[in-house]
């Protein structure tokens, strides 16, 4: 039997989840939390062979985080990492972590155990893109990665100037980025912007 | 050709300027004033100026006369290089017409005092407006942090929302097709398929709390759980922090030392001695571990959990006795109770 961790502070995903573990003929449960930085512990001694691992977890703790150091340190422990936010990089991030799957809760036409088949047969399972976000006049397919760099760094309270240290730019540079994602998206200004990229969870810098 | 300036055509010169200017000897003595500053004396005290200095004091002094008013607001358009009133005075004031002119009173030497008076009904109204854009910014900032702040609440009672609906949606379907089988007469028929149906609905009822309770706050019983998981018991002694952000701190630490005291040494018990004293809490993190270290070299982990300490003016010590452990002091600061188990 296929031993699975879950990861995940939703008390009602996560006992759907669980349901849907107890009714595989394959998969039994080995723990289930809501802590994403316990999930490094629960990996030590025992015999997790798949982790089901939610990006916002309690505490504010990142899955992706937690992700990277076990995969670190137990690099055939497969991990999907599931979320409901359409936040951007996530994708991204999680294949940099190693992370043998990816799995939208909300979006999408795949079932979370297809995804753990798949997995466990040795495919890495991702969504072909990130869900498609209406932002204004635009929507977050039509942003460039330079573009999404710059609202990432006004979402954190950067200033202009700061934006152009940490990007390595101009301040005019940062200038006419700005200008052209207010006119994308026919914002008056970058409170409007970042409150709404925010709101629709296009990008949450803390995970 | 040389041309001559007489006084008569320096006091038309000044005339024809559009704001008002006075130039006075320190003592107040009247030099030279044009036409417009003394239209504009009249208004506000009724009376030319006869004494610069005296008109001044005055100005300062004014009480709202009907037919102009005083202005006193924060965000008046004043010089950025004068905050303190250093190198000159500004007043300002709204006449009857809705005219807003700013008055400024410069010492030019060591003897002459120019007092200038400027319209600036245009600049007082962007700047009423700059104010009024700049307290709502200010306003959507506030919302804007909140709502970041809440974001994974807001979207876990999102998808409350949605695991709600899908119960509703398979309820729906199965009471569906049941009135169906009914009402067909073919109950028999489906009898297996709609069994199948209503089994596999009660069971996703069975596992699925009906009513939604917000996760347990505590962080000691997880931990604890995934301790016991892998073997390794922890024991705390002594008070835990009340704050829920010290407790992160402390048990960001304890995660860190049972995982270095498991992985390392093979430890199976982990100790947590809390002490306090006028300042913080005292952290001593220890393990039974059967590993013998003298040194240590601080991988990623203790190193991340350093930083973190020390950004939130906590401090953190690796002791090499023999074995492995970590000193924590947290200051009392963080120790104001926070409202709600979730931040």
């Amino acid at each position: 039997m296929i031993q699975v961790l879950v990861v995940e502070d939703s008390r009602i995903t996560r006992d759907a989840i669980e349901s849907q573990i107890a009714k595989s003929k394959k998969y039994v449960l080995y723990a289930s939390i809501e802590n994403a930085a316990n999930a490094e512990i629960a990996c030590l001694r025992g015999s997790v062979d798949l982790i089901l691992m939610d990006v916002c977890t309690a505490d504010e703790e990142s899955g992706l985080k937690a992700a990277a150091k076990i995969k670190q340190y137990n690099p055939k422990i497969k991990i999907v990492i599931m979320t409901s936010m359409p936040e951007h990089s996530f994708i991204q991030k999680a294949k940099t972590c190693g992370c043998n799957g990816f799995w939208y809760k909300e979006y999408g036409s795949t079932a979370l155990m297809e995804v753990c088949d798949r997995v466990m047969n040795g495919e890495f399972v991702y969504p072909e893109d990130t869900p498609v976000i209406r932002i204004g006049y635009s929507n977050s397919a039509e942003f460039t990665s330079r573009e999404f760099d710059i609202i990432r760094e006004l979402v954190q309270g950067r200033k202009y100037e700061e934006i152009a240290a940490d990007l390595d730019i101009t301040l005019n540079t940062v200038k006419y980025h700005i200008k052209n994602i207010l006119q994308k998206t026919g914002y008056q200004n970058t409170l409007q912007l970042v409150a709404e990229v925010v709101e629709k969870r296009l990008i949450l810098p803390k995970y | 050709m040389k041309k001559k300036t007489s006084a008569k055509m320096i006091k038309k010169a000044i005339d024809s300027y559009p704001g008002g200017i006075c130039f006075s000897a320190l003592d107040g003595r009247v030099i030279l004033v044009n036409e417009k500053m003394n239209q504009l004396m009249l208004e506000l005290t009724g009376h030319t100026i006869l004494n610069a200095k005296v008109v001044w004091e005055e100005l300062a002094n004014f009480a709202n006369n009907g037919k102009a008013e005083k202005l006193n607001q924060s965000w008046l358009p004043k010089d950025p290089d004068n905050e303190n009133g250093s190198t000159h005075q500004q007043l300002f004031f709204r006449f009857s017409d809705s005219s807003v002119w700013r008055f400024e009173l410069r010492f030019l030497d060591s003897n002459t005092v120019q007092i200038e008076a400027a319209e600036i009904t245009e600049l007082y109204r962007l700047s009423e407006e700059l104010y009024e854009n700049t307290i709502r910014l200010q306003d959507m900032q506030k919302r804007q942090k909140a709502l970041l702040d809440s974001i994974v609440e807001v979207n876990l009672n999102k998808e409350i929302l949605t695991a709600k609906m899908h119960i509703h949606d398979e309820l729906g379907h199965c009471l569906l097709a049941t009135t169906k089988a009914i009402t067909e007469d073919s109950l028999a028929e489906n009898a297996d398929t709609l069994r199948k149906s209503w089994n596999s609905t009660i069971q996703d009822f069975s596992n699925i709390s009906t009513v939604w309770t917000v996760p347990d706050s505590s962080l000691q019983p997880e931990l604890m759980q995934v301790a016991e998981l892998i073997g390794c018991k922890v024991v705390f002694l002594g008070e835990q922090p009340k704050s829920r952000k010290a407790l992160q701190l402390l048990y960001a630490a304890v995660r860190e030392a049972l995982t270095n005291a498991v992985r390392y040494a093979d430890a199976t018990e982990l100790t947590v001695k809390i002490e306090q004293n006028e300042k913080s809490y005292h952290i001593e993190i220890s393990n039974n571990g059967s590993v013998t270290v003298s040194k240590i070299t601080e991988g990623n982990g203790l190193s991340a959990l350093r930083q973190r300490l020390e950004q939130e003016g906590a401090s953190l010590e690796v002791c090499c006795n023999g074995s492995v452990s970590l000193l924590v002091d947290i200051p009392f600061d963080f120790d104001k109770p926070q409202k709600g188990g979730r931040k």
